[in-house]
């Protein structure tokens, strides 16, 4: 018997008004255990991996040794904010900070547009094989591990023997140097990631668009309306609440600037336009040791996702659009 | 037999099963990052490495189980987090500053030493054992490296011949080398690695090359950047660079293999076993390719740097359940009477995997059909160098361990050579150190390369100021002075 139709059976009775107040709300949990039972998985992995660990943000001011457990982490002294100010004083700390903002940006500026572009060109294809090829082949990247795809990228543009670079030096008659060079290094990082991600991003978009009601499009070709004028009038402003919360995810994630793919790309060369916290936090916590330092730059690096997922809701609630609350 | 009774004897056979295959040694766990199996990391076939585990079981009395780590580059990563974790690791190789920055993960064992290591002891010399002492005197490791000299100019000898040139002895023969290469193939490159160019040049331009160094004006002890010479190094290497003697990729990751596979490498400046170890593997697709070994000199002495032995070191961990056991591994492998346990650590079963070819040379046949990729060998230059190898592969490598690596007459012996600096202090003390070397990798590699004109070294010394170069001259020196100098 379904939790619906065991409630059906017996409809809620709001408390009498002589209840107390947790006795009402006792009440209330009671009636609705199905759903708060179904709910109970989900409550409990977000509060098992995601709340219980952020007890570890301790560590961000404590000087812990990295093999001493959780008893070291106890034992180890309070520290306050130094690591915190060691960030903050690091001479690179612009530069990290810079770097990833704009990296982030260049992503979003280039990446974000990307898949509503492809989506809305792929929704106006009417051969139904045709379409699902070209789904399939731009969804393979995003399978593709950045290790492998790296790989593929130094094939293409290494300065000796790469594929790309080799035909532009014949063309221009000029030396590239895409991997080397801190003018060009974040031009392959974007499009790289743009090629990454474009098919598989595309996805959330194509299914807002199977929603739309056929008949807008029947009511707008009747009026005489053309393909663009459609796509813009119609579909653009159907998927708007997609793109929306999609774009404040995005935001929410701007200090994230792809670790992997740039830790497996970068070299000193570049690493003036490339290093972002993440490969400095590498370099300078998993490697040199320093737990505690790494974690304080996690933590400043959360807390200001925070404040950006924040600042990008509050935007779109101002822009009329539906935020994420 | 019912059904009932067949169950019931199918569940006492399943409880008694892990106590029929108990085995009598301890096991041990030992992660090895020793660099042998970096190019291995699927590991051995199963059933090969589980032969040689029970030979060597059999043999030692401890039954060494390997964890391989995914890659050369993330070895470290791994590592600390293994360490971190509950998970039994017992013995590893100390990475980055050695075993300074594992001392609150690791166990000494100095009586260990003195009850299990005898034949560790013997191999190992005296002189390479202060460097693994504690501020107590106790041993915290057993060494891994030795004094070498495995930053070489080799060039090619089979250009050399066909030109009728003689092997460079200055740096300036070794620029009109490189100009005949070049007019004879215009494809024809130099190459190093951002790491190993310091220690391959910088001695032809300063004092004391790669090393630190006493500045006779105050009396500190400097890192090599703020020697005299260092921006005339940058400036010659820039005119390389412009001149476009520089294989393109040479500063930034490239595949070593692919290459020395183009055929067109001329000159390479960089570790030994890039030479020794691919040369074979590519003869076949660049016939008659040979290098020469170089010894350049320029007024300033010789251009390569020597590397001391460091504090890189296997270490035995808090976690060990039987540290003893360890040990006891370790002196099987390190046998000072025979090389039968080294070589059956490092191609498997005797008779089978590998046998003398001649017993009393120690010249080595190993069949590597097996596919045993060497899970238990835990190099050192102590023991390497005590068979030779019939094994076109690698045999030269082998010869190159005892003869020309070990040489140190060609090139300078740091200033400070062999100290024993505890550089994960040194760490703690200047909290900027990980930006000094970024900016250090960074932007000698920007200077060379022509990115950052030559005419902001200046700027670049007040942006080492600004990082706190000071704090590491102060914290060097400090050590320096308590290690009663040189």
């Amino acid at each position: 018997m379904s939790a619906r139709s065991m409630m059906s059976q017996r409809p809620y009775s709001p408390p009498a008004a002589n209840d107390g107040k947790w006795r009402r709300l006792l009440k209330r949990v009671w009636f609705y255990r199905f759903y708060y039972l179904l709910a109970l998985p989900g409550l409990l992995y977000f509060i098992i991996f995601h709340y219980l660990p952020m007890i570890g943000i301790v560590i961000a001011f404590k000087d812990i040794s990295p093999f001493g457990g959780v008893a070291g982490i106890i034992e180890a002294p309070w520290v306050g904010f130094k690591h915190f100010n060691r960030f903050f004083n690091s001479i690179f700390f612009w530069n990290v900070i810079e770097n990833t903002v704009i990296i982030s940006g260049l992503k979003i500026i280039f990446g974000f547009p990307a898949p509503i572009i492809f989506a809305l060109m792929l929704n106006e294809v009417f051969r139904v094989k045709f379409k699902r090829f070209v789904q399939t082949v731009s969804y393979l990247p995003h399978f593709i591990s950045w290790v492998v795809t790296t790989g593929l990228v130094t094939a293409l543009v290494a300065t000796s023997g790469g594929l790309f670079t080799e035909w532009l030096n014949e063309l221009t008659g000029e030396r590239w140097t895409f991997l080397t060079n801190p003018d060009q290094f974040r031009g392959i990082l974007t499009l790289t990631h743009v090629w990454k991600t474009i098919g598989w991003s595309s996805i959330l978009y194509l299914a807002a668009m199977s929603a739309i009601d056929p008949a807008l499009y029947e009511a707008a070709a009747i009026d005489g309306a053309n393909r663009f004028q459609m796509a813009r009038h119609i579909t653009v402003p159907s998927i708007a609440f997609v793109i929306t919360i999609l774009f404040i995810f995005e935001i929410g994630n701007l200090l994230d600037a792809g670790f992997e793919q740039i830790l497996l790309l970068y070299s000193p060369a570049v690493y003036s336009v490339s290093d972002i916290i993440d490969t400095y936090v590498y370099r300078e916590g998993l490697l040199g040791l320093k737990y505690s330092f790494a974690a304080a730059v996690g933590l400043f690096k959360g807390v200001m996702a925070f404040l950006f997922l924040i600042a990008a809701n509050t935007l779109a609630n101002r822009l009329g659009q539906p935020g994420l609350w | 037999m019912s059904r009932m009774r067949f169950v019931a004897l199918f569940v006492v056979l399943i409880l008694l099963l892990p106590s029929a295959i108990a085995q009598d040694e301890p096991v041990i766990h030992i992660f090895n990052n020793s660099g042998t199996l970096q190019f291995d990391a699927g590991g051995s076939d199963p059933d090969v490495l589980q032969r040689v585990q029970d030979h060597i079981a059999e043999q030692s009395g401890v039954r060494p189980v390997t964890i391989v780590p995914g890659g050369a580059a993330s070895a470290t990563e791994q590592l600390n987090l293994l360490l971190g974790s509950s998970d039994p690791v017992d013995l590893f190789q100390a990475p980055g500053n050695g075993w300074h920055d594992y001392a609150m993960a690791i166990i000494p064992i100095t009586d260990l030493l003195a009850e299990h290591g005898q034949n560790i002891m013997q191999v190992i010399p005296e002189s390479q054992w202060d460097i693994m002492r504690n501020a107590d005197g106790d041993i915290m490791g057993i060494p891994r490296s030795t004094p070498t000299s495995p930053y070489i100019t080799w060039v090619r000898q089979d250009w050399l011949d066909e030109l009728g040139l003689d092997v460079p002895t200055t740096w300036g023969e070794l620029e009109a080398t490189i100009d005949a290469f070049r007019a004879h193939n215009p494809e024809a490159m130099v190459a190093t690695r951002p790491g190993d160019v310091r220690w391959t040049t910088l001695g032809g331009f300063t004092p004391n090359g790669h090393s630190n160094w006493l500045d006779p004006d105050d009396g500190m002890v400097k890192p090599w950047v703020l020697q005299p010479g260092v921006r005339d190094w940058v400036t010659e290497l820039n005119s390389w660079w412009e001149a476009g003697y520089f294989f393109p990729d040479t500063f930034t990751r490239f595949d070593a293999p692919e290459l020395f596979r183009t055929c067109n490498l001329g000159v390479w400046m960089g570790w030994y076993s890039r030479i020794t170890l691919i040369t074979p593997q590519i003869e076949s697709g660049c016939e008659g390719i040979a290098w020469a070994r170089t010894s350049i000199t320029t007024d300033m002495g010789y251009i390569a740097t020597a590397r001391p032995q460091n504090a890189s070191a296997y270490v035995v961990t808090r976690k060990a359940e039987n540290p003893a056991a360890v040990i006891q591994f370790m002196d099987w492998v390190y046998s000072a009477d025979t090389t039968d346990n080294q070589l059956t650590a490092r191609y498997g079963i005797k008779g089978e995997m590998w046998d003398y070819l001649d017993e009393e040379s120690r010249l080595v046949g190993p069949d590597l059909s097996f596919g045993y990729v060497s899970e238990y060998m835990l190099p050192n230059l102590n023991i390497e160098i005590r068979y030779s190898l019939d094994d076109p592969s690698r045999a030269w490598h082998v010869e190159y361990l005892g003869g020309q690596l070990i040489d140190l007459g060609d090139a300078k012996w740091p200033f400070d050579g062999g100290l024993a600096y505890n550089l994960s202090r040194i760490a703690d003390e200047v909290p900027t150190l990980g930006d000094l070397n970024r900016l250090l990798d960074e932007q000698t590699i920007l200077f060379i390369t022509g990115q950052r004109p030559l005419d902001q070294w200046d700027d670049f010394m007040n942006d080492l100021e600004r990082a706190g170069i000071n704090d590491w001259v102060k914290a060097i020196s400090a050590q320096y002075n308590e290690l009663g100098g040189v």
